[in-house]
């Protein structure tokens, strides 16, 4: 029985979220959302340039 | 098997919607997780990576320190090029019914995701909600159970 509620959750759990993103109005797509370099990928390319110019390699 | 059936039509039993449609909610809905989860990284990123330098005498210390901000980095880069190919595979569904080939960019997408969400714990970045729904999300186009 405790699985049946498990399951039961679970299939909420979608649903709320399925819900919330329509709710949102997401049919963007994924190209127009993300970025075409990620914040930590430029972050990580900032700190290996001072990296660098601190140890020198 | 009853359940992974169930969770796999959810989408289309509550919007009444073409499969196309609930798959775009989906990976809309995983791209701006991603977003929300790249932005607490990138701080987390340049505040630990401030500190490593500063206290660091060497270059292998540096690295050392910022080892588990640099999976993180790239984790979420493999998870950004699995969601635009598993965009690519969808636009291929509507435009031609190649449902199979969106099908197949599943799996990789979801082990992406799931690699930012274990990476983010390690680096004991607060993960948000909008990803962990994602992964429901992508799950329940799999039919699987999400863990």
């Amino acid at each position: 029985m405790a699985d049946g509620w498990a399951i039961v959750e679970g299939i909420l759990k979608v649903a709320s979220a399925l819900v919330g993103a329509l709710r949102r109005g997401d049919q963007e797509t994924v190209d127009k959302i993300l970025p075409t370099e990620l914040k930590i990928t430029l972050q990580k390319a900032i700190a290996e340039a001072e990296a660098q110019e601190k140890f020198g390699s | 098997m009853k359940t992974g059936l169930l969770l796999a039509v959810l989408p289309l039993l509550l919007f009444g919607c073409q499969p196309p449609q609930a798959a775009q909610t989906a990976l809309s809905t995983a791209a701006h997780a991603l977003v929300a989860a790249d932005e607490v990284a990138a701080a987390g990123y340049a505040s630990d990576h401030a500190e490593a330098l500063e206290e660091s005498e060497t270059r292998e210390e540096y690295d050392a320190a910022m080892e588990q901000w640099n999976d993180v980095e790239q984790a979420m880069r493999v998870a950004q090029q699995a969601l635009l190919s598993a965009q690519d595979a969808l636009l291929a569904w509507q435009n031609s019914g190649g449902e199979s080939t969106f099908r197949a960019a599943l799996p990789p997408l979801l082990g992406a995701l799931r690699g930012v969400l274990e990476v983010l714990e390690v680096a004991r970045v607060s993960v948000p909600d909008e990803l962990t729904e994602a992964v429901r999300l992508i799950s329940a186009f799999l039919g699987a159970e999400d863990g």
